[in-house]
């Protein structure tokens, strides 16, 4: 990556979701260290942009690219995308019977360190780690055992999710509405690890519906979807007009 | 036996009385559903009426990390010693038969089978393997569990074109507790029954991995027989392309406070054929019972048939807890892709969700059995 070159840049993206055009000429970057929000109403194309830098099959580029370290990664499968430090919490992460999730966090950190083997763990911390990070999101080490995300609470799925960002230390962080479910206990036990990757200089792109969660960590960069475009974009000043105001006062028929 | 007997055993059969019956009897007495008569393909398993012996037993490509105390093969049984276990030979005479015989398949079984082993366990580990060969091949087992902390593990495998029957009858006494590790290694047609009787405060945990194959009927009926008792059995069956499994695992409780549980995890590949199915029963003499029943089946291919059915039947109206629950299912939308957005490919994706439901029951950590192979075998790569 050249220096002055963000972690993540979108530019001009144009998504097609089964021949619906969902997103229209996004752009935005995330440095290192930076926080990124992406804010907007419902259906505005926010978790179609997550899923799209994911490399979610099905969601077609029909336009622009998307520079991760300066490399176009449009070519790239999920897993490809995942290995070169691209994580994803998902808003609602499906339930995966008779995975575990020490099993799954296990693999992954195998794979990462370029380790093929399904059962024997490569770095022996790995599980000491997790356990330590369930703890952290509040969750006892008894989840490590459980089938991940079956019968877990919305709450519980969502520090679930950020338990694995702490075990498998991605370089960029995509969370997709990491508040909704979770009590304000929660909410500030999430804000506060946020605040911590962005202090090891982890790219953050937070994906969020209300403002609640930038109440607890102050955004470097905002920029608000609406219909697939980008209706605004600005620093933490823009969420808190949001939050005033709602999402109206930045459509043509609004405020 | 104790004073108790086996329950769900029905009077002692002669061997002129098992001809007459094995000549007679259906395969089933009752059809299992009205779209779908039989969920064990009987065709297959009738080859266990009229295969040669098979000469001798085929060790699986997979080998268990378990030294055995016994391994039966057709027509030899090897025996070895094993600290807190008495091993004897059991050999086919003149006495009863004591299983109990429902169908066609039992009463030959009970004709010709020629490998057994009585085992009485005091706390000891007592792995037994049981090896099918291109033929057929006939076992019976029967253990008596004396003690706390008593293990069973169980290998069988039957390769492809042989057929066997087995019988497996235990009993766990009273204060006893026995943990019961199956692995049900398919491939060929395999019948394979267990009944297992547990007395007061006694309790049992069963863990289950079984692999399709032409046929695998495997059925498990646990009797909750005295006053606080506790069973519970967790399966995990992988069946994938042109292999079939009817799994029926069974609960009945008739002591008081006991608890009883059945869960079963199922995958589908490719055009493979899988039944999860059971009753959990309470009956009238149970009070202030657990009842327990859940059986999800995922079906990954669009060719694959799964079917799943957990019964919870309760015949008295002093029960602390029944419930059941069921799926048949595609696998959640987003499965595939979130295992890849955390770095493992289709391929490893597939591989991970099945070596996760055969580890569901902890067959293999207690067999000493690779996972990764396990998983390989079962998906046939």
């Amino acid at each position: 990556m050249s220096s002055g070159e963000p972690l993540l840049r979108v530019d001009r993206l144009k998504v097609k979701v089964e021949d619906k055009d969902v997103l229209r000429g996004v752009s935005l970057s995330v440095r290192e260290g930076e926080l990124h929000a992406v804010m907007g109403p419902n259906g505005s194309g926010k978790s179609t942009l997550a899923y799209t830098i994911a490399g979610k099959p099905g969601y077609s580029v029909v336009g622009g690219t998307i520079r991760y370290k300066g490399e176009d990664i449009l070519g790239l499968e999920p897993e490809e995308r995942a290995l070169k430090g691209i994580f994803l919490g998902f808003q609602e992460p499906p339930p995966l019977p008779g995975v575990r999730l020490s099993t799954l966090m296990m693999v992954a950190v195998n794979k990462r360190m370029g380790v093929e083997s399904l059962t024997k763990a490569a770095d022996p911390r790995v599980y000491q780690r997790l356990i330590s990070s369930l703890e952290r999101v509040g969750l006892s080490a008894e989840y490590a055992h459980r089938e991940l995300h079956v019968g877990f609470s919305g709450g519980e799925k969502k520090r679930a999710e950020i338990a694995q960002v702490l075990v498998l230390n991605p370089d960029l962080v995509i969370l997709d509405e990491p508040d909704s479910g979770l009590d304000i206990d929660g909410v500030r036990v999430v804000a506060e690890i946020i605040n911590e990757l962005r202090e090891k200089g982890k790219g953050i792109l937070l994906i969020t519906h209300y403002a609640r969660l930038l109440r607890f960590v102050v955004p470097d960069a905002v920029t608000v979807l609406v219909d697939g475009e980008v209706a605004a974009s600005g620093g933490p000043e823009l969420a808190q007009a949001i939050e005033e105001k709602g999402y109206s006062a930045l459509t043509p028929r609004g405020g | 036996m104790s004073s108790r007997g086996w329950a769900g055993l029905g009077k002692p059969l002669s061997r002129e009385e098992l001809r007459e019956l094995a000549s007679r009897l259906p395969y089933q007495r009752v059809k299992d559903s009205p779209t779908h008569p039989y969920y064990t393909d009987w065709r297959v398993l009738s080859a266990a009426e009229s295969r040669e012996y098979a000469e001798r037993g085929v060790e699986p490509p997979l080998r268990p990390g378990l030294d055995p105390v016994a391994v039966l093969e057709p027509c030899k049984a090897t025996l070895n010693g094993g600290t807190g276990v008495e091993v004897e030979e059991l050999r086919p005479s003149g006495e009863p038969w004591r299983f109990p015989v429902e169908g066609r398949l039992d009463a030959v079984h009970g004709i010709r089978w020629c490998t057994g082993l009585r085992l009485v366990l005091d706390g000891g580990s007592a792995p037994v393997f049981l090896w099918g060969g291109n033929g057929y091949s006939g076992y019976h087992v029967e253990v008596r569990v004396k003690k706390p902390g008593s293990r069973l593990p169980i290998v069988t495998y039957t390769p492809v074109g042989g057929v066997t029957t087995a019988t497996l009858l235990v009993e766990v006494e009273d204060g006893a507790s026995l943990r019961m590790s199956t692995l049900n290694l398919g491939e060929g047609a395999v019948y394979f029954r267990r009944l297992v009787v547990l007395g007061n405060g006694s309790s049992l945990e069963s863990g289950l991995s079984v692999l399709g194959g032409s046929m695998v009927h495997d059925r498990e009926d646990v009797f909750l027989e005295g006053d606080g008792g506790k069973a519970s059995t967790r399966a995990g069956l992988v069946s994938v392309s042109g292999e079939k499994i009817d799994s029926i695992l069974n609960v009945v409780i008739n002591g008081k406070d006991c608890e009883g549980s059945v869960r079963a995890r199922g995958l589908v590949g490719g055009s493979g054929y899988l039944v999860s199915r059971g009753v959990a029963r309470v009956n009238e003499a149970a009070r202030n019972a657990s009842a327990v029943f859940e059986s999800y089946v995922t079906v990954l291919d669009e060719g694959g048939r799964g079917y799943s059915v957990p019964v919870l039947e309760v015949n008295t109206g002093d029960v602390r807890e029944a419930r059941h629950s069921t799926a048949v299912m595609a696998p959640p939308a987003d499965a595939a892709f979130y295992l890849r957005q955390r770095g493992l490919s289709e391929r490893e994706a597939r591989f991970l969700l099945a070596m996760a439901v055969l580890e569901y029951g902890g067959v293999p950590e207690d067999l000493g059995v690779d996972s990764v192979e396990l998983a390989a075998a079962a998906l046939g790569v």
